[in-house]
């Protein structure tokens, strides 16, 4: 098992709601490993417009089991 | 005069952001203080209650380490108040011989001048070794090179009968890191802060007991220019001791997965703390961004944001909250004195419109059809 600090920038649609956020996060933070600790730590705001997709950008810590990692490898080989 | 009954009020003030109160070395205490008082049943984390050699235990305000509350934000987890935890030390063995021998004082200290109940202590087999890093955006964060030795002496004081555990690693020395410095002075980000937080998120991921981390660092020269918000990091040999008394009385964590049908009897819940009952979250404006808020958000829960710079700028505007905000109930507060104000309208049910000005009349329902 190690543990991994990345930083990751996805999109948030618009018509996303907020009170769905954090399971889209997680979502996108599964694929790179278990979520251990991760916040949301800029948002694009340069042109402010309900209208466009916003970018998020995350830091996190992901818990990496090489173990799981190898038979989802397997798996998807 | 009937009491009023306590209002559970969950308080966020992120690790390792370096906010202007609860940036430092348990600087929020007096603002938790406040809120509990106002609540009478605040329930928030080490990084808000761990003043290095100073704390503050109040009976009502529940110690819940980060990752707990997280989940307990999101409804997965309930809390049951105890009347004792049995704290196991699990130490580091990168930690020095003199350094070690200053943290089982502590811990006898406690027993013996504070009435706590601590122990087994166990050392891991090799050093833990934690680095220690910082994110693009200024928050400090890090981590651990050994998590399964870690695991694995956490699983033996658990084994054998710790209901919670304090852990101290060797944490690098950066007494001349231009970090260290300006966090000193109170104008930084507490760099060894979001490492902690990692530590004890990966314990109770795992063992879902409560657990909090203090680090084993060297001793600091005098610094003429110290910002007091620093000082209760500067008066001892360790950090441990406030963490020991947080932890003696944190709440059990039950997870809900592990409940049964039978078990969420209305009787069994009623023992329990769970998200249902949260009155309000106490979020910091710029630091929105966080798992519980969202969580928060995602179940309804009244969020109060009151304004607390730190380095982050996730704001209720970037979050798309200020559309949100009649029908989400959430309110703004510039400080924690006007938090507790609000708290106190809340709990006592008093209209937070009638406290404001100006105030518009009330309206006939239109469009009945």
């Amino acid at each position: 098992m190690n543990l991994e600090f990345i930083e990751l920038d996805i999109d948030w649609p618009i018509e996303l709601s907020v009170c769905d956020l954090r399971k889209y996060i997680l979502s996108s933070l599964i694929k790179h490993g278990e979520p251990l600790r991760w916040a949301i730590t800029s948002l694009s705001t340069n042109s402010y417009d309900m209208e466009s997709i916003q970018k998020i950008s995350i830091e996190a810590v992901l818990i990496i089991n090489e173990e799981k990692t190898k038979d989802i490898n397997a798996y998807m080989n | 005069m009937t009491k009023m009954e306590p209002l559970p009020t969950l308080l966020i003030i992120p690790t390792g952001i370096g906010c202007d109160i609860g940036g430092y070395a348990g600087d929020a205490i007096p603002a938790a203080r406040l809120l509990a008082s106002a609540s009478e049943c605040l329930i928030t984390h080490p990084n808000v209650m761990n003043g290095g050699s100073l704390y503050w235990p109040d009976p009502c305000i529940h110690y819940v380490e980060g990752y707990s509350l997280n989940l307990f934000a999101a409804g997965e987890l309930f809390l049951k108040p105890v009347r004792q935890q049995k704290v196991g030390l699990l130490l580091d063995a990168g930690l020095e011989s003199d350094l070690k021998k200053r943290h089982l004082q502590v811990a006898d200290g406690c027993v013996a001048s504070l009435g706590l109940d601590i122990g087994p202590i166990i050392t891991t087999e090799r050093p833990i070794r934690i680095n220690l890093k910082k994110g693009l955006s200024g928050s400090s964060w890090g981590n651990i090179e050994e998590p399964d030795i870690l695991l694995r002496c956490a699983e033996k004081l658990k084994q054998a009968g710790a209901t919670a555990i304090a852990v101290v690693t060797r944490f690098p020395d950066d007494a001349d890191d231009s970090e260290t410095i300006l966090y000193r002075q109170g104008n930084g980000v507490d760099i060894i802060a979001g490492a902690e937080a990692v530590i004890s998120h990966f314990l109770v991921k795992h063992l879902l007991i409560p657990c909090a981390h203090a680090p084993g660092l060297a001793p600091l020269s005098v610094d003429y220019n110290l910002d007091p918000r620093t000082s209760g990091e500067e008066i001892g040999y360790t950090f441990l001791q406030s963490v020991l008394v947080g932890l003696s009385r944190a709440p059990d964590l039950i997870s809900n997965s592990i409940l049964d049908a039978k078990d969420k009897s209305v009787l069994t819940l009623s023992t329990l703390l769970g998200n249902r009952d949260l009155g309000a979250a106490v979020v910091t404006q710029g630091a929105l961004g966080g798992e519980a808020v969202l969580s928060c958000l995602e179940k309804s829960i009244p969020l109060i944001i009151v304004s607390n710079q730190g380095v982050l700028n996730v704001s209720s505007r970037d979050m798309r909250l200020d559309d949100l905000s009649s029908d989400k109930n959430i309110l703004y507060a510039d400080n924690y004195l006007e938090v507790a104000g609000l708290i106190t309208a809340l709990r006592h049910g008093i209209n937070i419109r009638s406290l404001r000005r100006p105030l518009d009349s009330v309206e006939d329902l239109k469009d009945l059809s």
